[in-house]
């Protein structure tokens, strides 16, 4: 009895991307969310991508998601990121129309044939089964039962979610929206352990309320490059972004304070990210420091709101009033919207299987925020494995993973598995180890033989692909027979000061090829990194050896003698899928992965 | 297995003015009260009293050292006897063969060491300390090996993590970071801390003790194979009790077969092992690591093929005098020897081959010194590369090779070529 193949609880970036590519997989799907125009809505600040997202936002489009898309659609401003770097580096990031985003968002999946939007609150995971719990489906809060063989929850910010001001805290899981407590409850139940993590916003202010003079432009790039390799042409009148920064006179004013933010008067117990701290986290801390940032983004073409990004807090609202009045050009700055902080509840990541299935509990999955991430690009990329994996779970097919050496999506969901994050997660270049492969110009290149399996993409978006990547052979076959000097273009490449640019003055052939900016970026990166990435496939392979290593599910640990008995209990909980994510468990030693690698052998 | 009790000669081995016995484990002191009394109590100190031998009484006296605070962190006894074999070899079956609810068992070559790791009494870098101390040559290696115990070589080593760590954070700071964000970082602000990591390998890499021969190997394959009566024709003498009955050998023996060739025989693998088999198979399994590689030997008439915990180098077909024919079993592709340990056939080539193999082996000397010297490799291409994201590539693979020596992180099979060189009961 289903009602459903997949049910997806929320509505946020990892809601959108799970919902999606099920539906696009031909499941019968059905999205809860309490609020149907919320569907796609950014709560943080109104851009895509950025260094290290902006590669995952690529990884997503390649298997056919929706964030690129509807960023090509909805910018307001493109840039590429560490232009100046190597092409490993290089990543996109726009800012978007915060309305256009949700309003094209929420329509495109309320259109999505297969995929049924149910406004509703989900209280409940009802489980079947006794020795092998499995889900049965999720329960609404007027009682209704939707029954599903999978689940994929993405509850972002609002399980059991408290947003604080000052002395002011509220439930709550976004500003003016309520919490999911329920759902919070009915998963400690379910024997799931759950962690806190905080995070924050800034307060919103009026353009006009803002000097713009006294602030530093920073235009788009001309030409702009687009999110999606399914963008053809991307026609856009671009706006800036504007840069201040605050004074010590700001400085004063927030350490005079700091104790009246529930932050540091210990109301808020969750773990806040480092990487992205409030300003009173940075005065307090950094009080070394003088200056820091503001970066003024325009919330849309025609919206009055712009969010200034790197002044997050929970200061009370007079506080925060106050302190805007020391930094050039916000001194007459009205606050439409004041600053807040959010607590919410996370499961812990060493309950995660590589698939984004809960181990304890067969056919739920989580995504995004609900995982202890953070950001609109890693949920968008967790829920679209986690799609994918309920889809093929709903059907009885054997799960995906995506490996560390594949895409940033492996590196995150992995990094998930081993650890349980003691803040927020966000990705970074640096965390993947295989960085000079995962480029974001050859993500296509990486995932579309992959897309075009699981029936993400269609055939004529492989095709082109491929075709993207006969160019670049080519290209480079060319500039092997070419000589300057005595020496090949590829010598020539090779050395750090000379670029495509060269080259493209220097042989008509070369620019005759007409070759796009991504496709010349991997061009370059593809010689220049040659010799690094030879000796990284070796590296490739050792990891790929336990990782293509299998582990059925229906697999017996008691039948395999020798194992110790911490590892037998790790292991039969969590239910790894690869002999690497097996090795990964705590309490499992080396000789255990060598009796499951000889058992698995012999098979 | 940790939870044992292991005991073993702890002095030089023959005739001499005192033998001491070591126990290791949370029924040392009980162990010690079945052959010495009056029966020591768990207190830190110097018992005087008899141990018996036959139905003589002979002086010894006991030291115990109670956990945590001993050298392996359990419970630690040493008996301090006269130095005479009979009596010492006496003692030691009386230990293991009287108590089987003690669950007492000979120690494994450098296993009070690995307890004392694994138990976080010392660190990679200390247990490589007290290598260089037990076979220092020279007043100076002993000193190195005397402060490497006490931590000198960790500090060293620490040290030059940090400055990689320091290194490699400036260069991600730019690459994970905008400009707008962190200000541009130049190679200019990470070069010198590369340089000066760079010159802290070096002077590490020269203290250290040139490189010795290695790469032992194991010996794998199904129970009653031949294993051990190779081990006897290889070695020109009896070193290994050779029985028809299958798992004859239950401890891992360690065979020097002359021209730097050391073979461990271990027990093969039973198709139905009894409880104290399996405990020897896992043991094998476990420490089979010492080895830098193995060779499976397999007899043509039960030809069993499991894979041990190690790479494989040579097949060796065992009982070539019954003539019977190698069957067609897939095996890797290492090169293959027929050989009998009754004729003799066979023989000339495999220790031609093995000579090579174990001298030529692929972990020559000191562990550290091959992590260090992958250290210094990668960081003299790190300081030609200008592109930063390149030379993070390198200091990676620095810093892999680092975690090798530091306590937690290391893989463990190279914990296990390390404490597989020490000689029993150190």
């Amino acid at each position: 009895m289903r009602d459903f193949d997949v049910i997806v609880v929320g509505g946020g970036h990892a809601g959108v991307e799970a919902a999606s590519a099920a539906a696009r997989m031909g499941r019968l799907v059905a999205m809860v969310v309490l609020d149907p125009a919320a569907i796609g809505r950014m709560s943080c600040n109104p851009a895509i991508g950025g260094i290290a997202k902006g590669q995952l936002v690529r990884e997503v489009d390649a298997l056919g998601g929706e964030m690129a898309l509807v960023t090509d659609a909805t910018g307001i401003q493109f840039r590429m990121l560490n232009t100046s770097k190597g092409p490993a580096v290089r990543s996109p990031r726009a800012q978007c129309d915060r309305a256009a985003y949700n309003r094209v968002m929420a329509a495109r999946v309320q259109s999505r044939p297969g995929l049924t939007v149910l406004a509703g609150e989900a209280v409940a995971i009802e489980r079947a089964g006794g020795d092998a719990p499995r889900v049965a489906g999720v329960r609404l809060a007027d009682g209704t039962l939707l029954q599903a063989p999978a689940v994929v929850l993405t509850t972002g910010t609002f399980l059991a979610g408290k947003l604080f001001a000052g002395p002011w805290e509220a439930p709550g899981g976004r500003y003016d929206e309520a919490p999911a407590t329920a759902m919070a409850a009915s998963l400690r139940d379910l024997g799931i352990r759950l962690g806190r993590h905080k995070t924050g916003t800034p307060p919103r202010l009026h353009r006009d309320s803002i000097d713009w003079a006294v602030c530093q432009i920073q235009p788009g790039d001309d030409p702009p490059q687009p999110f999606s390799f399914r963008t053809r042409e991307l026609r856009v009148e671009q706006m800036p972004c504007w840069l201040t920064r605050t004074t010590p006179a700001t400085h004063a004013i927030i350490a005079a304070n700091a104790h009246r933010s529930p932050m540091f008067s210990g109301r808020i117990r969750g773990t806040g990210p480092r990487y992205c701290p409030s300003v009173e986290d940075k005065v307090v801390r950094f009080a070394d420091q003088d200056s820091h940032p503001i970066f003024l983004e325009p919330e849309g073409r025609d919206a009055i709101e712009v969010y200034p990004n790197g002044i997050s807090t929970s200061l009370p609202a007079d506080v925060q009033t106050q302190f805007l009045r020391t930094i050039p050009g916000l001194e007459q700055a009205e606050i439409l919207r004041p600053g807040y902080a959010v607590e919410y509840d996370y499961i812990l990541t060493d309950q995660l299987r590589a698939d984004l299935q809960v181990g304890s509990l067969r056919g739920l999955f989580a995504a995004g925020q609900i995982n202890g991430t953070s950001g609109y690009e890693e949920a968008a990329g967790q829920g679209l494995i986690a799609g994918i994996n309920a889809a093929r779970f709903a059907r009885g097919e054997e799960p995906i993973v995506i490996d560390r050496a594949t895409a940033y999506l492996g590196v995150m969901i992995d990094d998930l598995c081993r650890v349980n994050p003691t803040e927020p997660y966000r990705m970074f270049t640096s965390r993947a180890e295989f960085r000079l492969l995962l480029r974001s110009d050859n993500a296509d290149r990486r995932l579309h033989a992959l897309a075009e399996r699981l029936g993400l993409i269609d055939t004529a978006t492989a095709d082109s692909v491929r075709d993207k990547e006969t160019r670049i052979h080519g290209a480079i076959a060319a500039l092997e027979q070419q000589r300057r000097d005595g020496r090949t273009l590829v010598e020539w490449l090779r050395r750090p000061e000379v670029t495509t640019a060269e080259l493209l003055a220097w042989s008509p052939e070369f620019a005759n090829l007409s070759l796009s900016v991504s496709e010349l970026a991997e061009v370059e990166a593809e010689i220049k990194y040659a010799g690094y990435v030879q000796r990284q496939a070796l590296e490739v392979e050792r990891l790929r050896r336990m990782e293509d290593k299998r582990i059925p599910e229906a697999f017996d640990y008691d039948a395999i003698p020798g194992l110790c008995s911490e590892a037998r209990n790790r292991l039969a909980q969590r239910r790894p899928l690869t002999l690497g994510e097996a090795s990964r468990v705590a309490g499992v030693r080396p000789a255990d992965v060598q009796l499951l690698l000889v058992r698995l052998s012999a098979r | 297995m940790l939870g044992d009790t292991i005991v073993a000669l702890a002095s030089p081995p023959g005739p001499g003015a005192r033998a001491i016995l070591r126990l290791s484990g949370p029924a040392a002191v009980a162990a010690v009260a079945g052959v010495f009394a009056p029966p020591p109590g768990r207190v830190r100190g110097v018992v005087d009293g008899l141990v018996r031998w036959r139905d003589a009484a002979v002086p010894a006296f006991a030291m115990v050292m109670p956990g945590p605070g001993s050298f392996t962190g359990e419970d630690v006894v040493e008996l301090h006897v006269p130095g005479s074999p009979l009596l010492v070899e006496l003692l030691l079956q009386a230990i293991v063969g009287s108590e089987p609810e003690l669950g007492i068992r000979r120690a494994l070559p450098g296993e009070f060491t690995r307890r004392a790791f694994d138990h976080g009494r010392l660190d990679l870098a200390q247990a490589e300390g007290v290598l260089r101390l037990v076979h220092a040559e020279s007043m100076a290696d002993a000193a190195a090996g005397l402060s490497w115990l006490h931590g000198g070589l960790a500090a060293a080593v620490a040290a030059l993590r940090g400055e990689l760590q320091d290194a490699l954070a400036t260069i991600e700071s730019g690459l994970d970071f905008t400009d707008d964000e962190t200000g541009a970082v130049h190679a200019a602000d990470w070069q010198p801390k590369l340089q000066a990591a760079r010159a802290r390998a070096a002077a590490l890499l020269a203290a250290l003790p040139a490189a010795t021969s290695g790469g032992e190997l194991l010996l794998a394959g199904a129970a009653n194979a031949g294993k051990s009566a190779l081990v006897n024709a290889l070695a020109g003498r009896t070193a290994v009790l050779v029985d028809g009955t299958a798992g004859t050998t239950r401890d891992l023996l360690r065979v020097e077969i002359g021209d730097g060739v050391v073979l461990w025989d271990a027990p093969g693998d039973l198709e139905q092992p009894a409880a104290i088999d399996r405990v020897a198979l896992d043991l094998r399994n476990r420490l089979g690591g010492r080895g830098a590689a193995a060779l499976l030997v397999i007899d043509p008439e039960r030809p069993h093929v499991s894979l041990p915990p190690l790479p494989v180098v040579a097949v060796i077909w065992t009982k070539a005098d019954r003539g019977v024919p190698a069957p067609a079993v897939e095996l890797p592709a290492v090169p293959q020897f027929v050989v009998s340990a009754t004729t003799g056939a066979g023989l000339a080539p495999l220790r031609a081959f093995l000579r090579d193999q174990c001298t030529g082996g692929p972990v020559p000397g000191s562990p550290i010194r091959a992590c260090l010297a992958a250290v210094a490799a990668a960081l003299s291409a790190a300081a030609v590369r200008m592109a930063p994201e390149l030379a993070a590539v390198d200091l990676q693979g620095a810093l892999a090779a680092l975690d090798g020596i530091a306590g937690h992180h290391s893989p463990e099979d190279l914990l296990d070529r390390i404490f597989g060189r020490f000689c029993l009961g150190k």
